[in-house]
């Protein structure tokens, strides 16, 4: 699946990461509240979430968001790339039935305890292109020197 | 002035609680794997044996964000949540992850979750925000650190559970 290795060396600041986006409907919302154990209804259930939560609409899940810019990471990162960190802010809502855009930019690159590290602003869009969910991370990838 | 923060709320930040496990499943790595891809084919690192067995982690990895579904939420919440008020709606305000050795299936991983800080900022409406700050640090079988979790939750009281909790 992933396409040739990406190299320490041939990463630049400022370059951006190929997105990971696609429309989030009631089946990617309820499969993934099953497998993260996530089963609230402000997730779920519309009626819950418009008159008891006071929400315009059932809301993505958080780490749902994030696991998406997880997504677009690794698959620049490559097999051999290791996410770091990773840190999240939820500042708006991203709705059901929207499409939301995970992105990534190189902020920095360096070295530390031996490891060859690239920094990143991370963020989810909106399909307005709000951003979202902005964050940071710090991804580690293998170095042509070895 | 706190309004919802009680000092019984205060006394359990920095307390870390009993230790709690989890056991890394196989199918759970699986059905993660799919769900964060979904519609789209997952990645084989996480999905794939024979694939993953084929690169630098000789076999299947969690993938990272994994961590997020760990039941380590709850014992705390059980602790804070009867020191303080009804509130109108909790939300996810943040997640930040650091994340030292791969998590694969088989492991079983402890932790001593601890909350870490509490705070309130006033809303117009008269109401109040609280920010609960969470944290995690998880070892596994072997006595690596593979994972430190920090969790912000937010909670939105109404101004009528802003009264109820200053009476």
């Amino acid at each position: 699946m992933m396409a040739a290795q990406l190299f320490w060396e041939d990463v630049r600041e400022g370059q951006e990461v190929p997105p990971f986006g696609q429309k989030v409907g009631y089946m990617e919302l309820n499969r993934f509240a099953g497998a993260n154990n996530e089963l609230v209804p402000i997730h779920m259930d519309p009626d819950y979430a418009k008159n008891v939560a006071k929400l315009p609409d059932v809301i993505i899940m958080g780490n749902l968001k994030l696991a998406y810019i997880a997504n677009a990471l690794t698959g620049w990162a490559g097999d051999e790339g290791w996410i770091r960190k990773i840190a999240i802010e939820y500042r708006k809502m991203d709705t059901v039935n929207t499409i939301i855009t995970a992105k990534a930019r190189v902020t920095k690159t360096y070295q530390e305890h031996g490891k060859h590290l690239v920094a990143l602003e991370v963020w989810v869009e909106n399909e307005a292109g709000e951003v979202t969910t902005p964050g940071s991370a710090v991804v580690a990838l293998p170095s042509r020197g070895g | 002035m706190s309004k919802v923060i009680t000092d019984a709320a205060r006394a359990l930040i920095g307390v870390e609680l009993d230790p709690v496990t989890v056991e890394i499943e196989r199918s759970d790595v699986r059905k993660f794997a799919a769900a964060i891809t979904s519609p789209q084919p997952p990645n084989p690192l996480y999905s794939d044996e024979r694939y993953a067995r084929t690169t630098r982690w000789g076999g299947l990895i969690a993938a990272p964000t994994m961590c997020g579904g760990f039941p380590w939420l709850g014992p705390l919440l059980e602790r804070i949540n009867p020191t303080m008020g009804k509130y109108r709606v909790g939300l996810n305000g943040g997640n930040e992850y650091e994340l030292y050795e791969p998590i694969r299936p088989g492991d079983t991983l402890t932790a001593r979750p601890k909350l870490s800080g509490l705070d309130e900022k006033a809303r117009d409406d008269g109401g109040v925000m609280l920010v609960i700050n969470l944290e995690a640090d998880f070892q596994n079988q072997l006595g690596d650190r593979v994972l430190t979790a920090r969790q912000t939750l937010l909670r939105i009281y109404g101004p009528e559970q802003v009264q109820q909790e200053g009476a």
